[in-house]
């Protein structure tokens, strides 16, 4: 294996597998990114035997093969590389000689038969989404996912295809968002996948503003290509809980509020909140929100938002980060909160279509 | 002869009644004892020979008697110290019956040698059994000489009952203390068998209890001093953590007569609360002083009980003063190198003991290196007179801990270890409130092996118990919880179904207005199944299941060893499977928040049961180590 490739392509490419490479493992060659070296381009490939990422790189191959190498080290490597171009060549089977300008290193790697390969891949199904678009519901639903391991279901994301509509919904049993988009889609697909958070994540950053990913499925994996890049994921098992039954169908009352508005308030009062046990009240009333945070050893904060409001008065409590997530996530100028009272779910909603349904604080 | 009744005999009424006041050599140790004392001396000499069976000897350099007052003073009703109805409301000293000299005599030979200041010679007066036997001038020292002899010599039931030389000795050596302690402006002398146990020169109190009880031991107590107009109290408490498994230590003075009383014993006891392991008893050493006209110190003639006008009164008195010593003393464990701390130490007593010797001076030797023991190392505990402590007391805001760490300095992080994974962080993250980062920087705080939290303060190095430390935080919480009713309970959108055995079903059931007020909502379902739909709102997600689960096998587990009250056992359960674990990897804000949430905790040197939180080594004793002083 010989190529010479842009130091800035590779550093691009190694920063994207970084977080696929897990830090702690009995595996050590999962620390390691397997690098082969085709015709006239290089992949990257890292796993942690459930999540798989493919990047290729373009690059200048003089001689095909594969190696693979401590990645955290290689990054380092290349991040202070002094020339704009490097070369990297096998000496024999693991070790590699990185040669830019007048510095070189030898490097000790693990050859690619010991590599662990990624697992047979036999698509059953496939369709094209809108890079942006599937970015998009993403970024606005997967923070409520859980990362509580014991309800490993939750830790996913649920991916659900119904003829032309694509649902994706996020929970961690305490708020769930969910988002719903019209797609154009060959088929009459219907078909549910609960992806792992971790994946998603990932997804998230490689993600573009153009073009369209292809999501492959089999059995229990599901893969999203791009054009240089390839994330493969298993997918979690099990049955997703039946989110439609924890929306609740009719709330008595509705407020519409400027979103930035309602975001600004509630940072500003969360700060006095205790940090660890986080809470604000919010009392409403008649054209008016008030926003209040109290904490016995610091003090107190307040906000006024005036509304358009004459529904019944009423207090309800929350957890400020649960409820600052979706408005965060949002980018419509407006929002609706809809709620019954004080120990039912509140719903965030915004005109995407976007339900956000957040339980609140019961005190006593 | 038809008449059946008789007035007794002088003889025989006072063989009668001395049962009563003399049963045993100590109490004439400490009716003699007590006479001295009453007659303004200020030393005392106790001479003891086969645990007084064969003689009990005081000496005193007190008032003396005349020749007539010595006289009179072996009969009964005779005493210089009430005159009217009056007087004896007003008692202020130890004997005012007048009967113990004649009780004395009239079932020993007696010998008293006595001199008052005005004249040059003394009396001498023999007696046996109520009979004088001889009336002479001898010289003699000023003060009195009382010895007696043939104790019991003419009540062989009473002779007869008489315990084993041990036994015997142990209460005299008891009696000893009691009034050694309760008089440390007086000197004594203890001669047992010819060897002195004790010279105890005059002493302050504290210093007194170190004479009697070893020097570390004395330094384990606490001051108490609390009062009003009508009532006050003096004296020391133990530590909490120095507690003992046995209540043999607990000694109540009232007006300076030991008395015993197991309520007032009680609310001693009971002011430790939550800082004292069940099974274990403080240490103690109250004088309660209190106008005589409000109790009666004559309900018995061994006079070793009182009654109180309003005992209520004196109970929540007492509590009330020895709680707010607790409450408001620096009970950091200073310690220096070399030390062997055992924190529940029990000296043993005398009977255990007695395979170790035969003779009771051999007994009391080993008692009282045994007490050297406990005060063997170097240990040097401090009083609440640290800087430190003030430093956070005067300051309740916010930034406590800001005058706790003042110094900043040029080894900070050296020991931290700053390859913490994310997941590692992660899994910790949600235990404390994190302080600014910027904030915490400036700390010398670090972690060692995972247990403890080392960080400098400005007296020394102070080593937290991680787990220790936390469990405390949490338990005043989770007790705060369980009475104020405002535990934030997160709902659940999706409940969690937890599958419990049928024990645990019901004592779910049974605690579920507890859990309740700690933030666990709950609906019974059929077959063992509960359907959580609320959790504490600082509770990680994920640990919900685990902790509820925790907390009810750890309820159980108090249940039995420790016998709690509901509440308290929940509350500790809650605090200790909630808390950070020994091996539990903090970060250095977590560290910090920690500290600081110790320190704003109610009582912060002390996990909920009672083992210590918080140990500091001064820099005076480093530099002493390293020879810089
Ligand atoms: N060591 C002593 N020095 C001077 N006077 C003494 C001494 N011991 C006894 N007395 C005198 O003898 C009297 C009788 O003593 P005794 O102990 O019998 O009675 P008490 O002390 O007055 O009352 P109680 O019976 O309650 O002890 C005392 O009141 C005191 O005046
Ligand atoms: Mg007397």
């Amino acid at each position: 294996m010989k190529f010479t490739i842009q130091r800035d392509e590779l550093i691009k490419g190694l920063q994207l597998i970084q977080p696929i490479i897990i830090s702690h493992t009995t595996l050590p060659i999962l620390y390691n990114v397997l690098i082969t070296a085709e015709k006239d381009k290089i992949t990257l490939f890292a796993t942690d035997l459930s999540v798989s990422m493919k990047c290729s790189l373009p690059a200048k191959v003089n001689k095909t093969g594969s190696s693979s190498f401590n990645a955290k080290m290689l990054f380092n490597i290349a991040r202070e590389l002094p020339q704009d171009s490097a070369e990297f060549e096998l000496e024999d089977k693991n070790r590699a000689i990185i040669q830019c300008g007048q510095s070189s290193y030898k490097l000790l790697g693990i050859s690619a038969e010991d590599f662990p390969a990624v697992p047979p891949f036999t698509t059953t199904s496939s369709f094209l989404i809108d890079q942006v678009l599937l970015k998009d519901m993403l970024q606005k639903t997967t923070y409520a996912a859980s990362d509580d391991e014991s309800r490993l279901i939750l830790n996913g994301v649920l991916m659900s295809i119904k003829g032309h509509k694509i649902i994706i919904v996020a929970t961690d049993g305490r708020r769930l968002a969910l988002v719903e988009k019209e797609v154009e889609l060959p088929d009459d697909q219907k078909i549910d996948l609960v992806i792992p958070a971790k994946t998603i994540n990932e997804l998230i950053k490689v993600l573009k503003d153009e073009g369209q990913v292809k999501i492959s499925l089999t059995q229990n994996m599901a893969s999203f290509e791009m054009e240089n890049c390839t994330i493969i994921s298993k997918l979690i098992e099990g049955v997703y809980p039946n989110y439609q039954q924890v929306i609740p169908g009719q709330c008595d009352e509705r407020i519409t509020i400027e979103r930035e508005s309602l975001l600004g308030a509630l940072r500003r009062t969360a700060i006095i909140s205790n940090e660890r046990n986080p809470s604000v009240k919010l009392n409403i009333s008649k054209n008016q929100i008030q926003i209040i945070a109290s904490n016995n050893d610091v003090g107190e904060a307040n906000e006024q938002i005036p509304v358009k409001y004459s529904g019944k008065s009423l207090s309800m409590t929350f957890n400020p980060n649960y409820l600052m997530d979706p408005l965060r996530a949002l980018s419509s100028d407006d929002i609706a909160i809809e709620f019954t009272d004080d120990l039912s779910p509140a719903v965030v909603k915004s005109n995407i279509p976007f339900i956000y349904v957040l339980m609140p604080l019961r005190i006593g | 002869m038809k008449n059946k009744i008789q007035i007794l005999p002088e003889h025989l009424y006072n063989k009668i009644a001395a049962g009563e006041v003399v049963n045993r050599p100590g109490s004439v140790v400490k009716e003699l004892i007590e006479n001295s004392i009453d007659s303004g001396a200020t030393r005392i000499c106790l001479i003891v020979k086969e645990a007084g069976k064969a003689l009990i000897q005081v000496n005193d350099n007190g008032s003396g008697m005349t020749e007539e007052d010595a006289a009179i003073a072996f009969r009964r009703h005779s005493t210089s110290k009430i005159k009217t109805y009056d007087d004896l409301e007003n008692i202020l000293t130890l004997g005012f019956r007048g009967e113990a000299l004649a009780s004395i005599a009239a079932i020993a030979h007696v010998e008293l040698k006595t001199r008052i200041s005005d004249d040059d010679i003394g009396t001498l007066v023999r007696i046996e059994g109520n009979d004088v036997k001889e009336i002479t001038k001898i010289s003699s020292d000023k003060g009195t000489s009382v010895a007696i002899k043939n104790l019991f010599y003419n009540t062989p039931g009473r002779r007869n009952f008489l315990k084993s030389n041990q036994t015997e000795f142990r209460h005299i050596y008891e009696t000893f203390v009691k009034l050694a302690v309760s008089n440390p402006g007086t000197e004594f002398e203890f001669y047992n068998n010819d060897d002195l146990l004790f010279n105890l020169p005059k002493r302050s109190l504290q210093l007194r209890i170190q004479d009697l009880f070893g020097d570390d031991f004395g330094k384990t107590l606490l001051n108490v001093e609390n009062g009003n107009q009508i009532i006050n109290v003096k004296g020391f408490i133990s530590r909490p953590g120095f507690t003992k498994k046995s209540k043999q230590d607990q000694f109540l003075f009232l007006n300076g007569r030991f008395f015993t009383n197991k309520s007032l014993n009680f609310a001693v006891y009971s002011a430790y609360d939550d800082l004292i392991e069940k099974g274990n008893y403080p240490s103690f050493f109250l004088f309660i002083h209190i106008d005589p006209k409000k109790v009666d110190v004559n309900v018995h003639p061994s006079k070793l009980e009182v009654k109180f006008e309003d005992e209520g009164a004196v109970f929540g008195f007492l509590r009330k003063s020895v709680r707010d010593t607790l409450r408001s003393s620096d009970l950091t464990f200073d310690i220096g190198f070399g030390d062997s701390i055992s924190f529940e130490n029990e000296p043993q007593n005398l009977e255990h003991r007695g395979s170790h010797g035969e003779s009771t001076a051999g007994l009391i030797k080993s008692e009282t290196s045994d007490r050297a023991g406990f005060t063997g190392g170097n240990t040097s505990f401090t009083h609440g007179d640290s800087g430190f402590t003030e430093g956070f007391r005067q300051d309740n805001g916010g930034s406590r801990i800001h005058s706790i760490f003042e110094a900043s300095n040029p080894l900070n992080d050296i020991n931290i270890d700053e390859s913490v994974s994310p997941a590692e962080q992660n899994s910790q993250s949600a235990i404390f409130e994190h302080t600014k980062k910027d904030e915490t920087e400036k700390f010398n705080i670090w972690q060692f092996r995972n247990k403890y939290v080392m960080c400098e303060t400005e007296t020394g190095l102070m080593i937290i118990d991680q787990h220790a430390a936390h469990e405390r935080i949490l338990y005043e919480k989770a007790v705060q919880l369980l009475n104020s009713h405002a535990a934030f309970s997160q709902q659940l959108l999706i409940p969690l179904n937890i599958k419990l055995t049928k024990i645990d079903f019901h004592l779910a059931e049974s605690l579920k207005e507890e859990l309740q007020n700690l933030g666990f909502n709950f609906i019974l379902r059929t077959d063992s199944t509960l359907e959580l739909t609320g959790i504490p709102s600082d509770i990680k997600p994920g640990d919900e299941h685990k902790i509820f689960q925790e907390l009810l096998d750890q309820y159980k587990e108090y249940e039995v060893k420790l016998n709690l009250e509901k509440r308290d056992n929940l509350a500790k359960s809650f605090a200790c499977r909630s808390a950070v674990k020994a091996g539990d990897r903090l970060l250095k804000q977590e560290m910090v928040s920690l500290v600081d949430n110790l320190f704003a905790a109610q009582m912060p040197y002390v996990c909920p049961h009672g083992r210590p939180t918080v140990i500091r080594i001064t820099t005076e004793e480093l530099d002493k180590r390293f020879s810089r002083t």
